[in-house]
């Protein structure tokens, strides 16, 4: 059923972006944390996309074109850390400084709107590509 | 007056029915054909793409398409020989 | 007109697919039902196998039966449709998964509606001759 293709393709999309909220909560959540199991504060996480085909026979040439995405790994952001000065917290060094995860609240915040609208967009494919074939399956009705 | 003797009238009728005949394998005969190797056509066309449609091979626009073009072409069929029918009864209550 | 061979071919391929597609409903919507469910393997029915299954072994329904007790196995269009279990590692199949099922759920439900649709157009061909045949 090869039609239902571009359904798949979103449906990946929506996996790929859902999955990308749970690293941008991740991030959201260890904003503060200082502590992690490998020493040293927590180190932001970022989602790499890979695009992948949608094999099929969908005419021949096309079906190569179509691609789905899917996550390929889950890579830490190597930028520094934040460095602010605050003795005396605990995790402070002899100096004072305090070492702080690089997470930027409003980097943040923007990648969780443009995964919300990235899904939705999905989701309205879906629906859309569910409609046409509705309505196909209306002629001669 | 010769051409109105019997013998000569009778050569006429004759004359007219093979040439009837030989109109009707080539004008109504061939539209009856052509319509009834066309409903076959299109019904096998249909088949094949719903075949098609479930392996994967066809859109489902196709199939619909191709559905409706057997479904027109047997009603073409149907009509045309209900004509051909009410024309023949029409025909052979013609009184003389 | 229609061969006779393909004729019953279309037909039986019609009706395994709404066959299949309404099987393959009810074990999407048991994975989805079981969201939250510990330790739940998720299924699943592989379509192309199952209507290939019926396609492949050729024009078999009238199958003998010799015995009034048995049942006509290979003329039901039900039979003989897998539910796959999915391998490996599952502690819960989690909610992170719910977008396939979903997926799943509305491809199966076009599929369906695709089956349905096709036989109601091939029905309505042969439904034309036979009122029409009696004049």
């Amino acid at each position: 059923m090869d039609f239902l293709i571009p359904l798949e393709t979103s449906a990946s999309g929506l996996y790929a972006q859902r999955k990308r909220m749970d690293i941008i909560a991740s991030n959201l959540a260890n904003l503060e944390t200082t502590r992690t199991d490998k020493g040293g504060p927590y180190r932001r996480k970022m989602v790499v996309m890979r695009s992948k085909s949608m094999a099929g026979s969908f005419r021949n040439i096309l079906g190569r074109q179509i691609e789905g995405v899917q996550i390929e790994q889950i890579v830490e952001d190597k930028s520094p850390f934040k460095k602010v000065f605050n003795p005396s917290h605990p995790d402070a060094d002899k100096d004072g400084y305090l070492l702080k995860p690089n997470v930027e609240l409003i980097v943040e915040t923007t990648n969780m709107m443009m995964a919300k609208r990235a899904f939705e967009a999905n989701i309205a494919a879906i629906k859309t590509a569910r409609q046409m074939i509705m309505k196909a399956l209306e002629i001669g009705r | 007056m010769s051409d109105l003797r019997i013998g000569n009238l009778r050569q006429t009728p004759i004359h007219l029915n093979e040439n009837q005949k030989q109109a009707s394998t080539t004008e109504f005969g061939k539209v009856i054909k052509g319509a009834i190797d066309r409903v076959d056509r299109m019904d096998k066309a249909a088949d094949k793409s719903i075949m098609d449609l479930l392996q994967g091979k066809a859109d489902i626009h196709e199939t619909m398409i191709a559905l409706q073009k057997a479904d027109i072409s047997m009603r073409l069929l149907l009509a045309i020989r209900n004509k051909a029918v009410e024309a023949y009864k029409e025909i052979i209550h013609m009184q003389f | 007109m229609p061969d006779k061979l393909s004729f019953s071919k279309t037909f039986q391929a019609l009706e395994r697919t709404i066959s299949i597609s309404q099987k393959r409903h009810a074990v999407v919507a048991s994975n989805i039902s079981n969201l939250d469910t510990p330790g739940y393997r998720p299924k699943d029915i592989d379509f192309k196998a199952a209507l290939n299954r019926v396609l492949e072994s050729g024009q078999e329904l009238d199958l003998a039966r010799t015995n009034p007790g048995h049942i006509d196995f290979k003329r039901s269009a039900a039979a003989g449709i897998e539910v796959i279990e999915e391998k490996g590692e599952w502690n819960g199949y989690n909610w992170l998964n719910i977008d396939r099922e979903m997926t799943k759920l509305t491809q199966n439900n076009l599929i369906y509606r695709t089956g349905v649709e096709v036989l109601l157009r091939k029905m309505a061909i042969l439904r034309e001759v036979i009122s029409q045949g009696g004049r």
